[in-house]
């Protein structure tokens, strides 16, 4: 069952080959049974085995819509109502929220059955998901690999088929990445797109959620269900409802491709580059054209981002004061004492670094010199992108420089770390949707290909995957391990 | 610019993060932090070499008003259910207990 597309699994329930009980079940064992791939903070059985029954129901009374008894999870990011939701923090080790993340309500409306929450790195800072407090997640293709990060649980359990689909975010790169590290489909969808209420807050004009599934076709039907207005979203986008599944068949004859020059350069593993040569070529075997483009002020990315996302996040976590909720730490002297011991204890050295530098760039005499520079870099960035997107239909590219890295190899330089997102955090700082999507392996590690496209254009994204994947099978590779 | 240990006290004082003096193991975060801060700063400094005379700063893609709604309230009361998270069960009457400010 756990090889099934959601279409499939859907189709299945719907002839009674299996109720979603069963199906619940059968992936709660898979998730017991690969409980050391750590892709998971929190297994909600109980309520899981209560939605798979109400969903039997429903289906037997012949109301069943596409995610009705789908088993999925919710990166540990999306508050849960009674079911604690940690951020991969120390600093909500106890925190159970009043509520549902509205994301978490739309899925639940739609029918799917929560199996439980994912690992990530700490308040969605990484790449690696070596900054978990609950430890680092392990890569299904070679358990001494990472995942990416970060969402590193989410991706790892896709990959892995321990749930045909999750909820993913992604600030700079945290959906795509570890997408493309672990061999499945993820897209990060137009700023505004996803409501973020109840979603926890890291970079605020960048975060935005998304789904993860084994191919784009699942992810069509998860975002299906996420996206729409939401109220309690300020910055969320009130526009008419897409059909992401309706196109997904859809001829891609005439489709204009972009392949940015800089993204094909010396710090792109040679063998990344031939393996999104040959998947273009699929792609113009289908009728598509290909061009040339230019992203002269993409390289900008990486320092226009590393100003931004702190800055947001140094104002974002200022609420985590061990007052209201959260952890405390024990037998404060004083108040300030107990601001300053909770903040040190309860986050991890990269949370604290990049407070550190969010504090900076915003202080005093500083403020223009770096956060209002980076905000016109990241004007000069999306200019780029509009003036592409002008010529052409999508751009597409590696998602990353390099396959996956050994569990270790790079935690002890941030800057390091900081260049996965080179190919990805532009498309977060000028708020386009991208998809990643696999398209072979190096070394035995999947690679990952990205689609750009314009604002609200994911329709078009997914129906480009989709088609892609038609005519190539990578998205069906399972590791052998959880074959 | 870089930062010099006194410069990340007081950073570490604005961001109301305690640095601990006394560890200074090798993959501690106090061992390194003034030297990675610096890194980071090395690597998004290379912006100011960029022109950017005449550009507007983008605070958010889409460039739409704020909404406007009407002066009703639309939440539903959870003063208790917000008071059952705080830690070490530091309320009492209805009030956030913290430790005293004044004598």
């Amino acid at each position: 069952m756990y090889t099934k597309s959601i279409r499939e699994l859907g189709l299945g329930l719907k002839n009674k080959e299996f109720s979603s009980v069963e199906l619940t079940k059968h992936f709660l064992e898979r998730i017991k049974k690969f409980n050391t791939l750590n892709a998971l903070i929190t297994t909600t059985e109980e309520q899981a085995l209560k939605a798979a029954s109400q969903a039997d129901q429903k289906i037997a009374a012949g109301i069943q819509e596409d995610l009705t008894g789908i088993p999925i999870l919710h990166k540990d990011i999306f508050c849960t109502n009674g079911v604690k939701t940690t951020c991969g923090s120390l600093m909500l080790d106890n925190f159970i929220a009043p509520y549902d993340a509205t994301v978490v309500t739309k899925l639940k409306d739609a029918g799917a059955v929560c199996l439980g929450k994912t690992n990530m790195d700490e308040f969605a800072m990484g790449s690696s998901n070596e900054n978990s407090y609950y430890g680092p997640v392990k890569n299904p293709w070679d358990t001494a690999y990472v995942p990416g990060g970060s969402s590193g649980g989410s991706a790892a359990a896709i990959a892995a088929r321990l749930a045909p689909a999750a909820t993913a975010t992604d600030t700079g790169g945290s959906i795509r990445q570890p997408a493309a590290f672990c061999g499945i489909t993820g897209i990060k969808p137009t700023y505004g797109l996803v409501s973020r209420f109840g979603m926890i807050a890291f970079a605020s004009s960048l975060d935005q959620g998304g789904p993860m599934a084994a191919n784009a076709a699942d992810c069509a039907i998860m975002l299906q269900a996420m996206a729409g207005f939401d109220e309690r979203d300020s910055t969320c986008v009130n526009r008419p409802k897409v059909d992401y599944v309706a196109e997904l068949d859809k001829p891609i004859k005439g489709l204009r491709i972009g392949l940015p020059q800089e993204f094909f350069n010396d710090k792109l593993n040679p063998a990344i580059a031939d393996l999104v040569h040959n998947a273009v070529k699929e792609l113009e075997k289908l009728g598509a054209t290909v061009k040339s483009i230019s992203l002269p002020n993409g390289h900008l990315c990486i320092p226009a981002y590393y100003i931004i996302a702190p800055a947001e996040c140094s104002s974002n976590l200022a609420r985590y004061d061990g007052i209201r909720f959260g952890y405390r730490c024990k037998d404060p002297v004083d108040l300030e004492d107990m601001y300053k011991r909770t903040r040190s204890e309860g986050f991890g050295a990269e949370v604290k670094r990049r407070i550190l530098i969010g504090t900076y760039v915003l202080s005093s005499g500083y403020y223009d010199a770096y956060y209002v520079k980076a905000q016109k870099i990241r004007t000069l960035i999306a200019n780029d992108f509009i003036k592409a997107l002008n010529e052409v239909d999508v751009i597409i590219g590696p998602t990353t420089p390099e396959v996956a890295f050994k569990i270790g190899a790079k935690n002890t330089d941030p800057i390091a770390m900081y260049l996965n997102d080179i190919y990805t955090s532009s498309v977060n700082l000028a708020g386009l949707p991208g998809l990643s999507l696999p398209i072979g392996f190096v070394n035995n590690l999947p690679v990952g290909m990205q689609i750009i496209g314009n604002y609200f254009a994911e329709a078009k994204i997914l129906n480009v995957a989709h088609q892609l994947q038609q005519v190539t099978d990578w998205h069906t590779k399972v590791p052998a391990e959880f074959a | 610019m870089s930062f010099t240990q006194d410069d990340v006290n007081k950073l570490a004082h604005l961001a109301r993060i305690a640095l601990n003096e006394t560890s200074n193991e090798e993959h501690s975060f106090e061992h390194s932090i003034a030297e990675d801060l610096n890194k980071i700063l090395r690597l998004v400094s290379e912006i100011s070499e960029i022109n950017t005379d005449n550009i507007e700063p983008m605070q958010h893609s889409q460039s739409y008003a704020q909404r406007m709604r009407p002066d009703a309230v639309t939440e539903p009361d959870v003063r208790t259910e917000m008071q059952r998270l705080v830690p070490e069960n530091a309320v009492a009457a209805g009030l956030y207990l913290v430790p005293v400010v004044k004598e």
